[in-house]
């Protein structure tokens, strides 16, 4: 008996991962999992997921753009120099146009954003390896073999919901959909993954050969094969996925489709974002953001300087440098930036030491930076401390959860919120975090 | 009923009996004898090892209690039953969370002391000990919020049938400040259908609309003209919109106005005269608009207070060979 519910089960994991295999190769889409809207009135009062809404707090963002640090970003030779001590190498520091805060040398134009940025130097985290380390970044538990934690896209897409219908709510630009996953959530809380920002959304259009015409026929045939099965279970997750096809169909004739085409930018703005990967995710953010996309994620790879570290900092740097750069000024000039929070981040930082004979920093995660900036954060601020060498935190030590919560907390999600997963254990928002307020504006 | 006649003899005589808790006098010393151990700022103990407080959690400053540990608060005065501090310590002996973790239970009598202490407010009296933490669980209450509290007060919440109404097939309209009636108003997705009649719509709210985003839409000088009648309207986009110097004046007229968004638009230097009555106003976007430095210049003379974004600062691009991939139009 037990056996059989087992395989039962196991077999509507899979059948689930074949029908939306399925649907995204014979219909040529790749929006798929988008969660169907609220109920009309859940969404209009701000609470969505009509089954279970979820009381929302103050806010200070409605939108983040998290940049996240693959690799495990040096703290050193970034947001917190050491001018003058061994442990700096030859990197030289850099006055702001913030008092307070100092960046490296290969950071000339965001030198001149630091007003709009708080700088959080007294990271630190428990895990010390890539995979884990970047797990617990983006959902504020450690790596279990048992359950799936969601990403804080996820908890916002299903705890606050979409700012504009048409438009997927969660987006990943680079990186891998296991970081920034929706964990147990529905799968509408996942977030899009795009590859190249610069082809944008590929496969939205209709192949040539198939016209209009064709595609309704094929679409109502489909609904007509479905019919039958969606009377019959007439449940959340069958919906879903009638209304994903819903969702996509209506994303594929919008004009809102344009949010994903680099090319309407002017060649000045993408130049001045940087002409590669990491900057032009930036630029596609930014965009997204405009047309109402709540939560993005642009990843940039290569900071696991374990060798020549110094080198790869002259590469890695200056396109940081510019991205960033000119994503705060651009959100700033368009009235974005006040109400979208953009992050940096990055699973932990790198030792203070230099490692002899290699020139390379290893992983560090007792004393780190992240960076936040809009959203009704604090502009040329620095929060935390460490010590002359870096090795240790002085002041006011940050935990992962606490700087999620922080994110929250901009957000309006209410942390002591508890969700069950569909096994029925009790989660929230940045786990036990603490949101650090007077970071805020 | 025995019990309860037992209580109701009791009580008065108990009530009169009991003097308030004093923490210096009190309650410190159980907490110097049973928890200091794990629970003060870090020292080295005799062995040279180096002592953390357990969990974050400090007991030797009032501001420390306060705090709580590094997971949650552990004292909520005049509730005992919320408060960890006490709870902890009443839990049954063999429940491996009971505090004291080291050394034996705390007597009855003592578990008691605190418990009233707590329930009579947790007062510390003129006990401070060691300085608390000095901003790290501050809780600060942004200035963004503060402002929508004070702009809640006297409204009250809207149907869900009016702001179905109001909302159409095109506005999302949300929660502005939750637990209270403000609204913000968006039509993103909509915004080339969003013309006179939506925001005509929008009317049966204006009470309750704090910030409305009308970017990308096709709204004109008649349309903003409604807005005139939204007393709490605190952020405005036209931004990319075709409005003129007239719409200017009507926006002109709203009292609690603190950011207008006219980045885009194809207002000109000498229409900025008409904002000098929006003496609230902190941030004004005029990139892409038909806005000078000049006229920048003027304008700031009329509101001295208010940001006024015209550039945006982008770095200039890179000099020197063009990385590979590039694409031009």
């Amino acid at each position: 008996m037990r056996i059989k519910k087992y395989l039962q089960s196991r077999d509507e994991a899979s059948r689930r991962e074949f029908v939306s295999q399925a649907a995204r190769g014979m219909l040529g889409l790749s929006v798929m999992g988008q969660l169907p809207m609220a109920s009309a009135l859940g969404l209009k009062m701000g609470l969505t997921g009509s089954d279970d809404p979820v009381p929302l707090k103050p806010a200070t963002a409605r939108n983040v753009i998290y940049l996240f640090m693959q690799g495990g970003m040096s703290q050193l030779d970034t947001f917190d120099p050491k001018p003058g001590a061994e442990t700096q190498g030859p990197v030289e520091a850099l006055r702001t146009n913030a008092d307070d805060v100092q960046l490296t040398q290969y950071f000339p134009h965001l030198a001149r954003q630091m007003d709009k940025v708080t700088v959080v130097n007294s990271m630190h985290s428990t895990q010390g390896a890539h995979a884990q380390g970047q797990y617990y970044m983006h959902t504020s538990y450690a790596m279990r073999g048992t359950i799936r934690h969601p990403s804080l896209g996820a908890w916002l897409s299903r705890m606050a919901g979409k700012n504009n219908p048409t438009l997927p709510g969660h987006v990943l630009v680079g990186g891998s959909i296991n970081t920034a996953s929706g964990g147990f959530l529905e799968s509408g809380h996942y977030p899009l993954p795009i590859g190249d920002p610069a082809s944008g959304l590929t496969n939205s259009k209709l192949p040539e050969h198939v016209s209009t015409e064709t595609f309704h026929r094929r679409l109502e045939r489909v609904e007509q094969m479905n019919q039958a099965f969606a009377e019959k279970f007439d449940q959340k997750q069958v919906r879903a996925y009638a209304d994903a096809y819903q969702q996509a169909i209506k994303l594929m004739n919008s004009k809102d489709l344009l949010a994903f085409d680099l090319s309407q930018e002017p060649d000045a703005i993408l130049d001045a974002y940087g002409r590669n990967r990491f900057g032009q995710g930036c630029a596609l953010a930014r965009r997204l953001v405009e047309h109402g996309t709540r939560y993005v994620e642009v990843v940039m790879g290569g900071w696991d300087t374990h060798i020549d570290n110094f080198d790869r900092m002259e590469e890695l740097c200056p396109t940081l440098d510019r991205a960033l750069a000119s994503l705060l000024a651009d959100l700033d000039a368009r009235g974005l930036l006040e109400e979208t929070l953009v992050v940096l981040a990055t699973e932990f930082g790198r030792t203070p030491r230099i490692v002899e004979g290699r020139n390379g920093r290893n992983h560090f995660p007792k004393a780190f930076s992240c960076l936040l900036a809009g959203g009704g954060i604090k502009g040329g601020y620095k929060y935390g401390k460490t010590d002359a060498t870096g090795e240790f935190i002085e002041e006011d030590g940050v935990t992962v959860p606490d700087f999620n919560a922080t994110i929250a907390y901009a957000l309006g999600l209410p942390t002591e919120h508890v969700m069950h997963s569909p096994s029925k254990r009790p989660f929230t928002v940045a786990d036990k975090g603490r949101p650090l307020t007077h970071l805020f504006a | 009923m025995l019990y309860r006649l037992v209580l109701l003899l009791l009580s008065p005589m108990a009530l009169a009996a009991q003097e308030p808790v004093q923490f210096e006098n009190q309650i410190l010393p159980i907490l110097e004898a049973n928890c200091f151990q794990c629970h003060q700022e870090t020292y080295t103990d005799a062995e040279e090892r180096l002592r953390e407080p357990k969990a974050g959690l400090r007991l030797d400053g009032a501001g420390w209690i306060l705090r709580g540990s590094d997971y949650s608060e552990v004292l909520t005065p005049g509730e005992p039953d919320d408060s960890l501090f006490y709870e902890l310590i009443a839990l049954p002996a063999d429940d491996e969370s009971r505090m004291p973790a080291k050394g034996s239970p705390l007597a009855d009598a003592k578990i008691e002391l605190i418990k009233r202490w707590i329930s009579e407010g947790a007062d510390f009296g003129d006990w401070k000990g060691k300085p608390g933490p000095k901003k790290a669980h501050a809780k600060v209450t942004p200035k963004k919020t503060l402002l929508l509290q004070s702009l809640a007060e006297g409204t009250s919440e809207a149907s869900a049938a009016g702001i179905t109404r109001a909302a159409g097939t095109l506005a999302q309209i949300t929660s502005a400040l939750p637990g209270t009636g403000l609204l913000r108003v968006d039509f993103a997705g909509n915004r080339e259908q969003v013309g006179y009649e939506a925001v005509s719509a929008l009317m049966p709210l204006r009470e309750l609309i704090v910030e409305l985003d009308l970017s990308r839409t096709k709204v004109g000088d008649r349309a903003v003209g409604k807005l005139a009648r939204m007393p709490r309207l605190v952020k405005l986009s036209l931004a990319q919109t075709e409005i003129g110097a007239g719409a200017l004046s009507d926006v002109a007229t709203l009292p609690e106005l603190r950011v207008l968004n006219l980045v885009g638009t194809k207002i000109g230097d000498g229409d900025l005269r008409r904002l000098a009555k929006l003496e609230k106003l902190e941030t004004l976007y005029l990139w892409g608009s038909k806005v000078t430095a000049g006229g920048v210049k003027n304008l700031r003379v009329l509101l001295p207070n208010c940001r006024v974004v015209l550039q945006a600062g982008l770095p200039a691009p890179e000099v020197g060979a063009e990385p590979q991939g590039r694409r031009r139009r």
